[in-house]
């Protein structure tokens, strides 16, 4: 079978993006998205293009693989997919500032993901490692925590839990991060992290 | 001291702060607390929307979890809208000052905020704060608290936030001990979110998305969720606006726009008063703040594509939010005497007419649980969008001497009958309308499903209906040597369409597999896909059935023009199973159903049993096996209700039409009669219209309306011209010999007799009666003159 070419690679990911922006993609349930694969393997737009370049089989872990992960980076500003969301979180400076002060700038070129977490600089010449994401993604977040943790005693880190609101989290939820993070000798924050409409892009997502 | 000194000169009538306390006793259920702060919300989120494209606007309830609910638990409702600066958090939490509560947009943070909250818990918190504030402002309401210290004073409080975080969050605590009780039931989140999809379909619903009439409904796209679960819209499963059915020559489509605008009027802000003409100070209150208002009626009606028993009726709006939904009051008729007559839904107590009428003018009562139907502007909207005569045209022509032009008569007339088919847009299997297959496609419609989206589905079920039933179109024959000459004309399109009858056109013969074919071994494949060629799906398989203890997808095809081998014999029907699906192919032209009448699905599933017994090892009998088959099927099955409704409807139908004839000639109709016809109408309409002038219905020739079976009957055996010919019956009379002319009359009144037999006779529980009755009624309504 031919290799994909490059054009209509990014046709395909500006029709998944379309999708993912409709639904937020960030917040589907995995029943769900399982559901939406199914959907895109069958739609002539996606899985009927792809069928030409790649076995029926391949086509599902393509995606899943492929632009849905893209997907996720890219509302963070990071990887192909970026251009073409219409929507995006405010971004890593961001949750730098909100979770460390407004005195705390992102190190360049230290930017990571799943979770999501680079080093920041203070105002006064200090460093720490943070890195963010949802509840749901506590676990990973404190794993790269105690990887930090291992390599280094005194380092600073920051273990920032993102909600799509300005409610404050859950009791429960918050009690066992900050617990998990005292652990670690780690601080912990919960910050706002709401996903905005691109300006340039139409106000209609579909 | 004087006297005038002691004596006061005014009284302070502030209430006690306990007053907040005791307007919680008003009756509202969860959902319906949680509504009055989502209103709020929603009428933020609308306006901030608009003017800032890039926000993505988000409500978020959150709502303890039964395991972890207690007196201490927190319900939590927040946007994520502009906030509130301090001044403007003071004036939204004064009970009962709010101007918009009465009118515009949704929010009230007034009267329904207070009770709303009360009704929940004691201690109610509303955190607010804008973009570029550096701090949220807290003010914390406890109940107990003011009336501890009997001052409505409350305090606030102020904490670090972000200058980027800006919304709004009110939080209850401290809840009541009948919310704790309610929140223990695992179900009540779900519920919660069922009625908050369902009260604001409007607000949530996208008004560009994939469903049929999506732009039509409209929406605004908004986003509720509850415990981060997103709160889907129970969207309108209705038929596109651009699908149709024929009523008095002319299309009447499946959906349409309703807009009767009104003239603008002058509200009191304070006291709620409407005045036509502007104002300068309320004569209710006396207050000056007298403002301008649009008044529209806006909305739509429409067919939804699956009639059921109660899920039908229309959705009353008030600022986007649903106030009562599921309404049949529109399909009521109200009498000169005042007695109310539910005209619709007249089959089997089955309907289909939705729609959504926007009444933001309109009071609502406090729980805003329904509209005031006795205010003018409810009583305005009714005879917009219903009108005050009968839908039924000819009770409205009899009683009124003119019709309902309403738009809901129009929808009324157009489709009030559920016979399967496209003539009336209704799903069937080739025998009867397949209501519970067509409502179970709703529910994949509900849950996202996009093959179901759109209303294709039901529409090729309705055409499938008519190509099983009737067979299929006749092909166009090509333009025969002596349509030649019209082509050059430029006239072609006047040839001959239909077949002439003599033998196959030579287009069929083109479908005949070519000799040359038939030499070379055809797979097994493109035998297959030879049947499916020339078949029809029956619409309400295509579905997972049990068969023992496998499941496996069922799918029947009718098949004409095309023979179907097994080991080159000619079988009626031949069965393909390839992993977990099965396809049966049943020749429509095959004896049982062709001279006995047998259904497709029958003749499938006897012709396949023994294989799929074997196939998915069913343990038990043949017959046991078929019929655990039809019992998935419960739109197949025939019993005494169905028959003894669609009986009723035919009857309906006969007077309808017989009204027409004898309002004409009503001396000449009532003579025809046998006395105990006459004594028997007489009966009938004093039980059902006791205060009837029976001597003027018998004049003006209203009896017909009154008429049994039998007294039909009379008039097809004593009066046949009356009544054949094109009168009531289609039934050729005149023209032919007497012999002839007696089989009419035999045939007609077989078909009466079987009629009564439905109508007055006990329940019937044989099936093969009931089915063979159900035939008749066929052939009786196929032999009536429609109006």
């Amino acid at each position: 079978m031919a290799s994909l070419p490059e054009p209509i690679r990014l046709e395909i990911f500006a029709e998944l993006a379309r999708h993912f922006d409709a639904v937020r993609w960030e917040e589907i349930s995995s029943p769900a998205a399982t559901e939406m694969y199914d959907r895109f393997v069958k739609d002539p737009k996606i899985g009927g293009r792809l069928a030409r370049f790649m076995p029926t089989e391949k086509i599902r872990p393509w995606i899943k693989d492929g632009p849905a992960k893209q997907y996720r980076r890219a509302l963070e500003g990071v990887g192909p997919m970026a251009q073409i969301t219409t929507r995006e979180y405010p971004g890593p400076q961001s949750v730098v500032r909100l979770a460390m002060g407004s005195g705390w700038t992102l190190r360049a070129q230290t930017l990571d993901v799943k979770p999501m977490r680079c080093l920041a600089d203070g105002p006064n010449s200090e460093s720490a490692f943070i890195t963010w994401g949802p509840m749901s993604a506590l676990q990973g977040m404190v794993w790269h925590a105690c990887l930090r943790r291992a390599e280094s005693e005194s380092q600073l880190i920051t273990i920032a839990v993102t909600k799509p609101n300005t409610a404050p989290l859950l009791d429960d939820d918050w009690h066992l991060a900050l617990s998990l993070a005292t652990i670690l000798r780690a601080r912990c924050e919960q910050v706002t992290y709401t996903v905005s409409r691109k300006a340039t892009a139409s106000s209609r997502t579909v | 001291m004087t006297e005038t000194e002691t004596r006061p000169g005014t009284l302070n009538l502030t209430p006690s702060p306990r007053i907040l306390e005791m307007i919680a006793e008003v009756d509202l259920q969860l959902h319906q607390c949680l509504c009055e702060l989502i209103d709020n919300c929603l009428d933020e989120l609308v306006e901030a929307t608009r003017v800032d494209e890039t926000l993505e606007p988000r409500i978020d309830v959150t709502l303890p979890t039964a395991s972890k609910v207690n007196r201490g638990a927190k319900v939590v409702v927040s946007d994520n809208g502009r906030g509130m600066s301090p001044a403007e958090l003071r004036y939204a939490l004064s009970a009962g000052t709010s101007g918009k509560q009465r009118f515009g947009s949704l929010g009230l943070f007034g009267m329904g905020f207070n009770i709303a909250t009360a009704r929940l818990g004691t201690v109610t918190e509303v955190r607010s704060g804008r973009r570029g504030d550096d701090q949220w402002i807290t003010a914390t309401i406890d109940l107990r608290e003011m009336q501890r210290r009997s001052s409505y004073e409350v305090p606030l409080r102020y904490e670090r936030k972000d200058p980027d975080e800006h919304g709004t969050l009110v939080s209850v605590t401290n809840l009541r001990e009948d919310v704790v009780v309610k929140l223990k039931s695992s179900s009540s989140i779900r519920e919660v979110s069922k009625n908050l999809g369902r009260i604001y379909t409007y607000m949530l619903r996208d008004p560009d998305g994939p469903h049929s009439g999506a732009q039509l409904m409209g929406g605004l796209n908004q986003r509720l969720y509850v415990n981060s679960r997103q709160v889907p819209p129970l969207v309108p499963c209705i038929w596109d606006p651009t699908r149709s059915v024929m009523y008095k020559a002319a299309e009447a489509p499946a959906a349409k726009q309703i807009h009767v605008p009104l003239t603008n009027a002058f509200a009191c802000m304070n006291c709620g008063r409407w005045y036509t003409s502007r104002y300068d100070r309320c004569v209710e209150c006396e207050s000056t703040e007298i403002q301008e208002r649009e008044r529209r009626i806006v909305g739509w009606l429409g067919v939804q594509r699956f009639a059921d028993k109660s899920d039908f009726g229309l959705t009353f709006l008030r600022s986007g939010r649903a106030i009562t939904t599921r309404d049949r009051s529109l399909f009521d008729w109200e009498g000169p005497d005042g007695d109310i007559e539910l005209e619709y839904p007249i089959e089997l107590g089955m309907g289909r007419i939705v729609g959504e009428i926007h009444l933001d003018h309109a009071p609502v009562n406090v729980r805003k649980t329904n509209f005031d139907t006795s205010s003018p502007e409810w009583r305005y909207m009714v005879e917009k969008v219903r009108g005050h005569l009968p839908l039924r045209p000819q009770l409205a022509k009899r009683l009124f001497n003119r019709e309902n032009d309403s738009p809901m008569s129009r929808f009324f007339n157009a489709y009030r009958e559920n016979k399967p088919g496209l003539r009336y847009l209704m799903p069937g299997n080739g025998n009867t309308a397949i209501h519970n297959e067509a409502k179970r496609w709703a529910q994949k419609f509900r849950s996202g499903d996009p093959e179901y989206q759109t209303d294709d589905k039901w529409y090729e079920a309705a055409a499938d209906h008519d190509r099983v039933k009737n067979g299929p179109p006749p092909e166009p024959a090509p333009p025969s040597d002596e349509d030649d000459w019209l082509k050059g004309e430029g006239l072609g399109h006047l040839g001959t369409a239909a077949d002439d009858g003599h033998g196959p056109s030579p287009s069929q013969d083109q479908k005949q597999p070519e000799p040359a074919a038939e030499t070379r071994p055809e797979t097994e494949e493109q035998r297959f896909a030879r049947y499916r060629e020339h078949a029809t799906l029956l619409p309400d398989t295509d579905r997972e059935v049990r068969l023992g203890t496998a499941q496996a997808v069922l799918r029947v095809y009718v098949t004409s023009g095309v023979e179907l081998l097994k080991d080159g014999q000619r079988q009626p029907a031949v069965v393909r199973i390839v992993a977990g699906e099965v396809e049966i192919y049943v020749d429509s032209g095959t004896t049982l159903i062709a001279r006995y009448g047998w259904s497709p699905l029958n003749v499938a599933l006897v012709c396949a049993a023994s294989q799929l017994k074997s196939v998915y090892s069913v343990s038990g009998s043949i017959d046991g096996l078929v019929t655990s088959i039809l019992e998935q099927f419960p739109d197949r099955r025939v019993d005494s209700s169905a028959v003894r409704s669609r009986a009723e409807m035919l009857l309906e139908g006969l007077r309808d039409r017989l009204a027409d004839l004898t309002s004409k000639d009503a001396a000449t109709f009532w003579s025809a009669l046998s006395g105990q016809s006459k004594r028997a109408a007489e009966s009938y309409a004093i039980a059902v219209a006791p205060d009837v002038d029976w001597k003027a219905a018998v004049e003006n020739g209203e009896f017909a309306r009154y008429l049994g079976v039998e007294g039909v009957l009379d008039l097809v055996t004593s009066g046949p011209e009356l009544v054949l010919d094109g009168g009531l019956f289609r039934t050729t009379y005149a023209a032919l010999g007497e012999e002839t002319q007696a089989d009419q009359v035999a045939r007609v009144s077989a078909f009466l007799t079987d009629l009564k037999r439905m109508v007055t006779g006990p329940p019937l529980q044989n099936t093969l009666e009931l089915s063979r009755l159900l035939l008749t009624a066929d052939l009786l309504d196929a032999e009536i003159v429609q109006a």
